[in-house]
């Protein structure tokens, strides 16, 4: 009893002894998947201080809930359409509710003095929120096991400074490490409080894929949850869907005039039993070399037509030539008729 | 091992009358010496054990043979040392020679001269697993081409399933021109082990066929070798943009006919298209009607010309 109060008393002495602003400084940052559903996501946020004096943990965990509906990240002035914000990554989950569970102060040095049976003297829980059913998130969120993706698909990543990109398609943007981690100017800065960054896991869940970033600062180690919304992840389904080379039935400077290309298209094809079957998607496709952006009407599943020999006859069928084009510029498929 | 060998010799002699004696056989050995654009040269030693612990007579030929097949001239046999070793049989470190005949006209600097001396370029594990080899009668198969029909001797034994496989295909390696395949027959004192040389004409079709892509654009499919070739030159003279070596002749196997048609083809498919990123350069005035065909049917590689 007496080591209790003693202990009590070192802990609320060193408390006020502690700066508001050693308090805030977040040093450890840990996100863990949770749970979603088809419309929303939620993490457990774990924040660990130490006090200046290093005897104090303080240990905060919050559940964060997220609508998947995309909020458009600072584009510097680039004013991106809907589509561009997806292709380069530049909008994130909204966050809508987040509830702090615990907030508890442990003693690192009562460990040591601590007999064992006596730990719970050097803990203080400074607030636990018994509002928050464990029972009612279950239910919210009930998926709970995500699929992760092998080394191969891993081994696509390809990391430059804060970005990570999948083919053509930014999975995180710097925007994005930015808003969630320090929000700070440059990038000389943010890599001074980052440390080296990594992509340990990709995992998907029904509509949305969630990358785990660490930031490996010694001082500010970060693990965060990046969700790709669904409107990201359907392209990076689409993208690994895309066979290296198709045949382009048609190329075109608007959305527009390549969707009612693909309309037309689609009626010659329908009435032939013959190519009834044959599929054809709109892809937005950025040309380096004129430094802008075309729309392709592509045919899906080419090799499997090539194999068939069915290309000279689908050329008759459309009634022009249907060259080959690799795929390894197309940015994203703005509609698709999966036949 | 050795030492213990050595140690426990005396005991050995003592119940050797008990001992079986090994049984007689004979060990063949090939090794590729050199080659040129037209000949290899193997060393082969035949090795006739009579049956002894302590002697074998042992005869090395050096062997010139002409690449191709269809050549007349028979490989030239020169026979440069016969020998015979003995291993005495009161202590085995004792070993003598009889030589019998030992060639004194072929200089090593003479083969020097006259051929490359380089050592074979082995081919990859995936590379020699991607060619079938029968066990039994030593068909070597690679996708379409048949690199080898197998040895003449065993032509009976063709789809017999019930045969164990007696031929073991331990390298396959590469000169210039030519792959070579060494097969094993039997073990220890009862083994042959030779070189086999695929004709320069098969190696470079095996060499195409590894480098075919899943499809090819075509210019187009002709019934004789001799039409595709001709238009295979009319495209080179009349389309600015094809390089010589831009185009080939191709047999394809039409599995729904049965019948082989010949196809003119873009041999850097993947290339092609990957510089034809917006589709243009297949539709300029000067350029053929591009057809993607599957190379599934691919047969041989069909060459009468050279740049």
């Amino acid at each position: 009893m007496k080591s209790l109060f003693l202990s009590a008393l070192v802990l609320a002495s060193s408390m006020a002894a502690m700066s508001a602003e050693e308090m805030k400084r977040p040093v450890v940052i840990e996100e863990m998947f949770f749970g979603s559903n088809a419309t929303a996501y939620a993490l457990l946020r774990t924040e660990t201080e130490t006090t200046a004096n290093d005897g104090f943990l303080r240990q905060r965990t919050w559940i964060d809930e997220y609508a998947k509906e995309a909020v458009p990240l600072e584009d510097h002035g680039l004013r991106y359409d809907e589509e561009k914000r997806v292709i380069y990554g530049k909008i994130q989950a909204k966050l809508t509710q987040s509830t702090l569970l615990l907030d508890v102060i442990t003693s690192k040095n009562s460990e040591a003095d601590t007999k064992p049976g006596d730990h719970a003297a050097a803990v203080k829980e400074a607030s636990q929120d018994a509002q928050v059913a464990l029972a009612a998130l279950l239910l919210r969120y009930p998926k709970r096991v995500l699929t992760r993706w092998s080394p191969e698909q891993m081994n696509q990543l390809v990391q430059n400074g804060f970005f990570y990109t999948y083919k053509t398609q930014t999975l995180v943007n710097g925007s994005l490490v930015r808003a969630r981690t320090f929000d700070l100017g440059g990038d000389a800065e943010m890599n001074q409080a980052l440390g080296p960054t990594s992509v340990s896991s990709v995992e998907e869940d029904g509509n949305c894929l969630y990358l785990t970033f660490h930031a490996n600062h010694p001082e500010h180690k970060q693990t965060r949850i990046f969700c790709m919304l669904p409107a990201v992840t359907a392209n990076v389904r689409h993208l690994a869907a895309c066979e290296p080379f198709v045949l382009l039935a048609g190329r075109f400077d608007t959305k527009n005039a390549a969707l009612e290309s693909a309309k037309s298209l689609r009626s010659k094809l329908d009435t032939r039993k013959d190519f009834s079957d044959v599929g054809l998607q709109v892809w937005n496709v950025y040309h380096t070399g004129y430094s802008r952006t075309f729309y392709f009407v592509v045919i899906p599943r080419t090799a499997e037509l090539i194999k068939q020999g069915r290309v000279a006859g689908l050329q008759e069928c459309i009634g022009s030539r249907l060259p080959m084009v690799s795929s390894a510029t197309f940015s994203m498929m703005v509609e698709g008729s999966a036949k | 091992m050795k030492k213990l060998a050595i140690r426990f010799f005396p005991l050995l002699l003592a119940f050797s009358p008990l001992m079986a004696t090994p049984d007689a056989g004979t060990t063949i050995t090939e090794r590729f010496l050199c080659s040129d654009a037209q000949t290899y040269v193997l060393l082969r030693s035949e090795s006739y054990n009579p049956g002894s612990y302590y002697v074998s007579q042992t005869k090395t030929w050096l062997i010139e043979h002409a690449k191709d097949p269809a050549a007349t001239n028979p490989p030239r046999k020169t026979l440069l040392l016969d020998k015979t070793d003995h291993v005495d049989a009161d202590d085995l470190r004792q070993k003598t020679s009889t030589v019998h005949f030992k060639d004194q006209k072929t200089a090593l600097a003479d083969m020097l001269d006259r051929y490359r001396v380089e050592a074979l370029t082995p081919w990859s594990r995936e590379q020699t697993a991607a060619l079938r080899f029968d066990g039994v009668t030593g068909l070597t198969e690679y996708k379409s081409q048949r690199l080898w029909a197998g040895f003449p001797q065993e032509k009976q034994a063709v789809g017999d399933a019930a045969r164990a496989p007696d031929y073991e295909l331990v390298q396959v390696a590469e000169d210039q021109n030519c792959i070579f395949l060494t097969i094993r027959k039997g073990q220890d004192e009862n083994s042959e082990t030779t070189m086999v040389c695929i004709p320069p004409s098969i190696t470079r079709n095996v060499h195409a066929l590894r480098e075919l892509e899943p499809f090819h654009l075509s210019a187009g499919l002709y019934p004789t070798a001799k039409e595709a070739l001709s238009r295979c030159e009319s495209l080179r003279k009349s389309t600015k943009d094809l390089r010589f070596e831009d185009l080939r002749v191709w047999s394809v196997f039409q599995a729904a006919t049965g019948k082989t048609e010949y196809a003119v083809i873009m041999a850097n498919t993947a290339g092609f298209l990957r510089d034809d990123i917006l589709g243009d350069k297949q539709k300029q005035e000067d350029q053929p009607n591009w057809l993607p065909i599957s190379s599934e049917g691919f047969r041989e590689w069909i060459v009468n010309s050279v740049p």
